[in-house]
């Protein structure tokens, strides 16, 4: 069953003629593969395979299929056009951003933009735009359900703000690109200050980020945002380091900027141990060939697993801060978070700590 | 002269004829699903909405194309004017003019 399911999130990479399966999977089978795949946000993938012939299908799971792509289309294509919402936005406001993630990949680096889904809305803004950019959304209808953890935190330290917009999408405001340390030490002035690509959907023009700067955030993404790594955060590392899109030299430096040659690394062999794909021999591979990385920078990837991984990042970022105010300043924040913060979350400062104690521990 | 007997998009045009062409909106945003598509204007406020073994009809829309070149949708119980009149009204779709 694993291996259908990393099949179908490999779908397309191995050659048209590859199979997945030579007869219909039995319906214990099936069933299980089906609720992977949606919770892998992968049916577009499905779709495709299924499509082609590459996973035989009866009636039934046909019918099922059908439904789920077009569940999955929908979603898409209403968070697309929240998208093009938000950044008209942000445009208005005069904000700088960029798009991330879902739309900015499916378009770009995938043959159909069909088989990469996504769950939200990701736009990344300059820190220093960053109350501007949550004021004009908020103004457009956007909610913020849960405050900062301290006024000011977001702007200087944060990941990312969660809003919920007026027809109820999530929209992840970013001010960079990863939570922790790697996040700390990515200095998003100078990403957003590289030349954006451009995409059109809709007819509206899109600022992404550039090729080179895709790659290493979904790296990134893949190694650092969820454990275990969502199959679709994988295949974007696969389908971009096999379609050289992009600068591997540029790729590899940007990488070294940001301390994240480890990341880049081990988001290269995620490609192999999950979906079985093979790109050792590829130019980005190439490029980060002898290039070695600090033992604490490697360790640090190890507080971004675990259960209790959104503390154990966010406590080692504090390594990554230079100067004793701003270490006091994020630990400060981090241990005794504002009282909107804990009532939005229904904590007392003391529940709050012994959340975060018992994460950390494992236990919850 | 370049571009004559192109297809001229005039939204205008109301005189009673018939429109000569069609072809899916700049603003359209869709995802084909299968042999389905779904779409929707990425100016409205309309849910997407998905057209069951549209995916043909949809890739043949991406040039001017008179409806006599369209491919039938099976099981599409309207007739293919009527089809593409709704798609416009729901604002994927423009009508060409020849002027």
């Amino acid at each position: 069953m694993t291996d259908v399911l990393a099949g179908v999130a490999a779908f397309g990479i191995a050659g048209p003629g590859a199979k997945l399966a030579s007869e219909p999977l039995e319906v214990t089978a099936w069933q299980t593969l089906v609720r992977q795949v949606a919770a892998e946000r992968i049916e577009g993938l499905l779709a495709a395979a299924v499509g082609c012939g590459a996973l035989p299908t009866d009636a039934g799971q046909l019918a099922s299929v059908r439904e789920m792509a077009r569940g999955r289309a929908k979603v898409d294509v209403a968070i697309e056009r929240e998208t093009l919402r938000a950044s008209a936005v942000l445009t208005d406001a005069r904000v700088e951003h960029r798009l991330l993630k879902g739309p900015a990949l499916a378009h770009r680096f995938y043959p159909d933009p069909s088989w990469r889904g996504f769950g939200d809305v990701d736009l990344l803004v300059a820190g220093t735009a960053w109350y501007r950019a949550i004021g004009a959304l908020e103004s457009s209808g956007a909610r913020r359900p849960l405050p900062e953890l301290r006024p000011g935190f977001d702007g200087r330290f944060g990941k990312e703000a969660t809003l919920l917009t007026a027809s109820g999408i999530e929209l992840d405001l970013h001010r960079t690109l990863v939570v922790g340390p790697y996040g700390l030490w990515i200095d998003p002035a100078r990403l957003l200050a590289r030349p954006p690509g451009l995409l059109k959907v809709g007819g509206v023009q899109l600022p992404v980020l550039d090729a080179a700067a895709a790659f290493v955030h979904a790296c990134y993404n893949a190694v650092l945002a969820d454990d275990p790594p969502r199959l679709i955060a994988v295949r974007d590392v696969a389908q971009m380091a096999l379609g050289e899109w992009f600068d591997p030299d540029e790729a590899v430096a940007l990488a070294a900027e940001w301390r994240g040659l480890a990341v880049v690394a081990r988001a290269l062999d995620l490609v192999r141990t999950r979906l079985g794909i093979d790109v050792s021999t590829t130019r980005v591979a190439a490029a980060l060939t002898g290039k070695g990385t600090p033992m604490r920078d490697r360790l640090l990837m190890w507080t971004y697993r675990g259960a209790g991984r959104g503390y154990t990042s966010q406590l080692a970022g504090v390594l990554a801060l230079r100067g004793t105010a701003d270490k006091v300043a994020y630990l400060s924040s981090l241990a005794r978070p504002q009282s909107s913060y804990l009532e939005a979350r229904g904590w007392s400062p003391r529940r709050y700590l012994a959340h975060a104690a018992r994460r950390v521990a494992g236990r919850a | 002269m370049p571009g004559a007997g192109q297809g001229q998009e005039d939204q205008n045009a109301t005189d009673g004829a018939a429109p000569r062409r069609w072809r899916r909106s700049e603003h359209a945003i869709w995802r084909e699903a299968l042999d389905d598509v779904v779409v929707a204007d990425g100016r409205g406020c309309e849910a997407p909405f998905a057209l069951a073994g549209g995916a043909r009809l949809w890739r043949a829309l991406s040039e001017p194309v008179g409806i006599g070149d369209l491919p039938v949708i099976e099981g599409e119980t309207h007739a293919l004017s009527e089809l593409l009149e709704d798609l416009c009204q729901r604002g994927v779709v423009d009508r060409l003019w020849d002027k």
